[in-house]
């Protein structure tokens, strides 16, 4: 999941702050931490040529924007199993047996085979699955290259974490954007919990925003540690935030809370959305949402005339059965309340006006509307593929000036389980090579059974990571990969913001681990294709990307924490949205042509499973891992060492389980091996299961892939068509039906 | 809530008010800066493993890699 850069709009244009070295022999250099996908300013320390330390920013704007996965960095790359030179799979696939080759050999065959399967089954069945975050962004240079050698088939776990949500939020305006936390006057938190060693940034405007006297209202099924400081806490059912935000629009337009204005003059289909919300009165949305009529009004209230007010991205709204409809929903609040692009609203950035963006490095438009027409997954659910996004290109050329915005790099994406599928062989046409940057593609996304009877139907995996990862276990090649204490980067706001903030190299890497700069270059070679990536090096390509501004990628760096261009509000008012019809689209034109509601909706759960009569609700992270990765660094798993499920007291009771006992999870798709954690703050019935659980120090290969197939939350999901959105074709992740089994003895 | 035109002024106030305070380098620079760190200072709520941080020492990360 994507994320969040540490600063807000106000914060653009500002300038380094000279900074001495703290102690002799200590020399300090400007970081971005990329432990996570925040990218938190961070100042680096280095001795005898390594990082020792790494804290908070010498910035007041980023005061204190650091957590424990960014201070034990030091640590983490220098795991001593760290991946360190390129490893070639000399045994059967899984087997575990592998040879150390070098660079040179290892890309020419890579090169040969992937031509290979090329020639054999067209570029489509060349597959790539990347978060960007692990071993850096690539700067848009494995679409670029994919574009050029006719490959639509990316994916990514910004799938299902704000990516999808960038590409669903253009539906309604043109541009996904991004909270104005120093200027406004309530916070609203679908689910999500910034806290003290999460989404720090986030987590530390909230509490300036709560000083000033603002208003927090957290929607979450547990009373988390957000919910404890909220001024209203809906202790809604889980998976049910788009009936809850119908309701919501229930009050607002019943009691005229909506800016009338705007309504008028920028939008299109006010009416029929307000006939689809009457459908909903406040007594059918408690039904299906468990919170009393009342105090959904009073949220709605709150959020509508408290304002200038903010709904921040949030994974939870991302993995539902209604995650369409209700990230459309929290875009149309937005907009019938007046909070668009204004102060202590939210803000639509568009592109930086003199800085190349990775979305114009891509180059999504030489790949073939045949090519692209094969992108699996866009018959079915188009959203976030170039089909669904088609009808953008125009509007985005006219008011932002370029077709293509691929923001949260999560607007022209394959489906991942439609890829899936296609790379095991039940697929509309063969996918047979998969690249896997940074990812552990195995346990990032739903229902693992596919995704490893899809990797052993492969012929050609390359992995390129840190540490032997379940999916790493399972290649034929595994290529070192640098981290951010190793590399210079230019973070660019995800395409989400027009901000760019440098990172500085701080240490060299060890043994011959690369960057994905240097990965992506030395592909287009082997492809015989080395002209797509011109540049001799990462910074060569920052100075190009830089050139509009007159300065190159070191003078960037020293003088700058930040850049954007200047700022201003109600854009649209100059050109319109960037949407068909220049209006906020509260009926979506583009949903409609694709031949889907275009309003939103609210669609029922299956029956209830009298098998599983439990609800699990996972995708949880913990505040010591980043998503699959950190298990090996030992503060890390000295706080955190097993993998823990949350329930309440009446729930463990009834199941006669009690704390710390190990217990099997079932659904209908898998089971893990889990502790049982007891907590009041749980709602009765639900069952809280924390994602991407493997242990590093135990036995690699098929069968246990590291404790992957023991403990891994993806073999718990589903992803058939219950538990699917429609229009994106995302897991529904909040509210699987399970059961908890007890089991005799310690598994660990 | 303030009229939007105030708001909107505020803001860029803000803004500018950032930019200056982060240059820090002359009189008026390290006068927005003064400004700007008693508007944000904040006593965040901070992990205390975190708050205690010094750090690494390098040859103990240097054993630490090599396995020792």
């Amino acid at each position: 999941m994507p994320g969040a850069p540490s600063i807000t709009p106000s914060a653009a244009g500002s300038q380094s702050i000279p900074r001495p070295h703290q102690r002799l022999g200590i020399e300090t250099r400007k970081t971005l931490c990329a432990s996570c996908d925040i990218a938190c300013s961070v100042v680096t320390e280095v001795q005898k040529g390594r990082v020792t330390r790494v804290r908070s920013s010498d910035n007041p704007l980023f005061k204190d924007n650091i957590c424990i996965k960014g201070i034990v960095a030091p640590k983490n790359f220098a795991n001593p199993n760290r991946v360190l030179y390129p490893q070639k799979r000399v045994g059967e696939r899984g087997s575990g047996l592998w040879q150390r080759v070098s660079w040179d050999e290892a890309l020419a065959d890579i090169g040969a085979r992937l031509k290979k399967i090329i020639d054999e089954h067209g570029p489509e069945a060349w597959a790539v699955s990347t978060s960007q975050w692990n071993t850096g962004t690539d700067h848009g240079l494995g679409r670029r290259i994919m574009n050029h050698i006719g490959s639509p088939n990316w994916i990514s776990g910004v799938a299902l974490c704000a990516g999808n949500t960038a590409a669903v939020n253009r539906l309604t305006y043109g541009w996904y954007p991004w909270p104005d936390y120093d200027n406004t006057n309530c916070v609203v938190l679908f689910g999500h919990n910034p806290g003290k060693n999460s989404w720090v940034p986030v987590y530390n405007q909230i509490q300036r925003v709560k000083a000033r006297g603002g208003k927090l209202i957290v929607l979450d099924p547990r009373k988390s540690e957000c919910a404890e400081m909220a001024d209203l806490w809906l202790p809604l059912k889980v998976g049910s935030d788009a009936a809850m935000m119908l309701g919501w629009l229930k009050i607002i337009f019943d009691e005229k809370l909506y800016d009338q204005n705007f309504v008028e003059r920028w939008t299109i289909g006010f009416d029929e959305l307000r006939a689809r919300v009457d459908e909903f009165p406040l007594s059918r949305v408690a039904d299906i949402t468990g919170c009393s009529p009342e105090l959904i009004a009073k949220a709605a209230r709150m959020y509508a005339t408290m304002g200038p007010s903010v709904i921040p991205w949030t994974p939870i709204t991302d993995q539902q059965r209604n995650s369409t409809s209700g990230i459309r929903l929290q875009s149309i609040l937005r907009a019938v309340c007046g909070y668009l692009d204004v102060p202590g609203g939210e803000a639509l950035m568009g592109f930086h006006p003199k800085i190349i963006s990775e979305s114009e490095i891509e180059m999504h438009h030489v790949l073939s509307e045949t090519q692209k027409s094969k992108q699996l997954g866009s018959d079915a659910h188009p959203v976030f593929t170039y089909r669904g996004q088609a009808a953008l290109r125009e509007p985005c050329k006219r008011v932002w000036g370029h077709e293509y915005a691929n923001q949260v790099t999560g607007c022209f994406m394959a489906n991942p389980s439609s890829t899936f599928r296609a790379m095991a062989g039940e697929g509309p046409y063969p996918v047979k090579a998969l690249f896997s940057i940074g990812n552990n593609t195995l346990m990032g996304f739903a229902n693992m059974p596919l995704i490893l009877k899809a990797l052993l139907n492969q012929d050609l995996i390359v992995v390129q990571e840190h540490v032997m990862t379940p999916t790493a276990q399972l290649a034929d090649y595994v290529l070192p990969g640098d981290s951010w204490l190793e590399r210079p980067w230019m973070f660019d706001g995800y395409g989400w913001l027009s901000i760019y903030k440098p990172s500085q190299k701080s240490m060299e890497p060890p043994g011959e681990c690369t960057s994905t700069f240097e990965f992506w270059k030395r592909i287009a070679g082997a492809l015989g294709r080395p002209e797509l990536v011109p540049w001799p090096t990462l910074e060569a390509l920052y100075d190009w990307r830089l050139a509009g501004l007159g300065i190159d990628f070191e003078t960037f760096a020293n003088v700058y924490d930040v850049h954007a261009d200047k700022l201003e509000f109600r854009k649209y008012e100059k050109t319109g949205f960037a949407t068909p019809s220049g209006k906020v689209e509260l009926r979506s034109s583009i949903l409609e042509d694709l031949g889907f509601d275009p309003l939103p909706y609210w669609r029922e759960a299956p029956p209830a499973d009298p098998d599983y009569p439990l609800t699990m609700f996972t995708g949880v992270r913990e505040a010591e891992y980043f998503q699959t990765g950190g298990r090996h660094v030992p503060e890390m798993r000295a706080r955190k060492p097993e993998p823990v499920l949350f329930v309440s007291p009446n729930t463990a009771k009834q199941q006669q389980i009690r704390e710390g006992e190990w217990v099997c999870v079932e659904t209908r798709t898998g089971k893990v091996d889990i502790q049982v954690g007891v907590r009041a703050n749980m709602p009765d019935g639900l069952v809280r299961i924390p994602h991407g659980w493997w242990k590093p120090e135990t036995e690699q290969g098929l069968g246990k892939l590291s404790g992957a197939m023991q403990y891994a939350d993806a073999q718990l999901c589903p992803d058939d068509d219950d538990y699917l959105d429609i229009e994106q074709g995302v897991p529904h992740l909040k509210g699987l039906p399970c059961r908890i089994v007890r089991k005799a003895g310690d598994p660990a | 809530m303030k009229p939007y035109l105030i708001r909107v002024a505020l803001a860029k106030v803000g803004f500018a008010l950032a930019k200056k305070a982060s240059r820090n380098q002359t009189w008026f620079d390290r006068l927005a800066r003064k400004l700007l760190e008693c508007v944000l200072h904040f006593n965040f709520d901070l992990d205390e493993m975190v708050l205690t941080d010094q750090g690494y020492d390098p040859d103990e990360l240097e054993r630490y890699q090599r396995g020792r």
